[in-house]
């Protein structure tokens, strides 16, 4: 398992890199100079390949995953800004779009894609390790009852309003309770 | 704006080197940087109108 992560840590690296110099080349041969959130996005693109990079030259370990994550989240915040910086009608965006998407679109994306394979990836690849069950203290106790409480509540909640089929979408109110 | 480029780029290279303590620490200071400019270049009002 690990020497298949390594690998697809190297097929993601590969990918950053990538996306780090074409963006580069825009800059480059196309004339599109970077705006600062251009810049913080390659940063945060830079941030996440450390994480990559610590997984190829350390082993594979959660911790690198989290520097992955945080990177990814950080670039996620500066795309998605600059998303809604250009959402209104008849803005026309900032550079040239690519495949229809401009660059920040697909960095954003991109952000979201990293999250989602570290997610994939610390499920999978550490799924033997700690295993043990273990009691609950007092405390926890008292919070995983509320929890197990509050999900109970949410599951009659919605079978009062929406029974087992889909809920309508233009009446709310629980039928089931009060037809 | 150069700073975060520089720092991450000191991270790469501890990587190479095999520091990989330096490496996180040069990564948290490149996330601290990170913030900082964020607060300056994404605190603007915006010039939506509706």
């Amino acid at each position: 398992m690990a020497y298949t992560v390594r690998r697809l840590d190297t097929l993601i690296l590969l990918a950053v890199t990538v996306a780090l110099w074409f963006a580069f080349a825009v800059e480059i041969f196309l004339q599109q100079f970077p705006c600062p959130l251009c810049l913080l996005q390659r940063v945060a693109f830079t941030m996440v390949g450390i994480g990559l990079l610590l997984n190829l030259r350390f082993g594979v370990r959660p911790m690198h995953y989290g520097v992955v994550i945080l990177s990814s989240l950080a670039g996620l915040a500066v795309a998605g800004r600059q998303v809604l910086l250009h959402i209104l009608p008849g803005n026309p965006g900032f550079g040239s779009p690519v495949l229809g998407l401009h660059l920040y679109t697909w960095a954003a994306i991109a952000f979201f894609a990293l999250l989602a394979y570290s997610g994939i990836i610390l499920m999978l690849a550490f799924a033997r390790q700690n295993g043990v069950p273990c009691r609950f203290g007092f405390a926890e106790k008292f919070v995983a009852a509320a929890f197990f409480t509050i999900a109970l509540a949410n599951l009659i909640s919605t079978v009062f309003e929406c029974g087992l089929g889909p809920c309508t979408s233009h009446s709310f109110g629980y039928h089931w309770f009060r037809p | 704006m150069m700073l975060p480029f520089l720092t991450v780029l000191i991270a790469i290279w501890s990587l190479w080197k095999g520091r990989r303590r330096a490496v996180i620490g040069w990564w948290l200071a490149t996330l601290l940087i990170y913030i900082a400019w964020c607060a300056y270049h994404m605190t603007e009002v915006l010039g939506l109108s509706f």
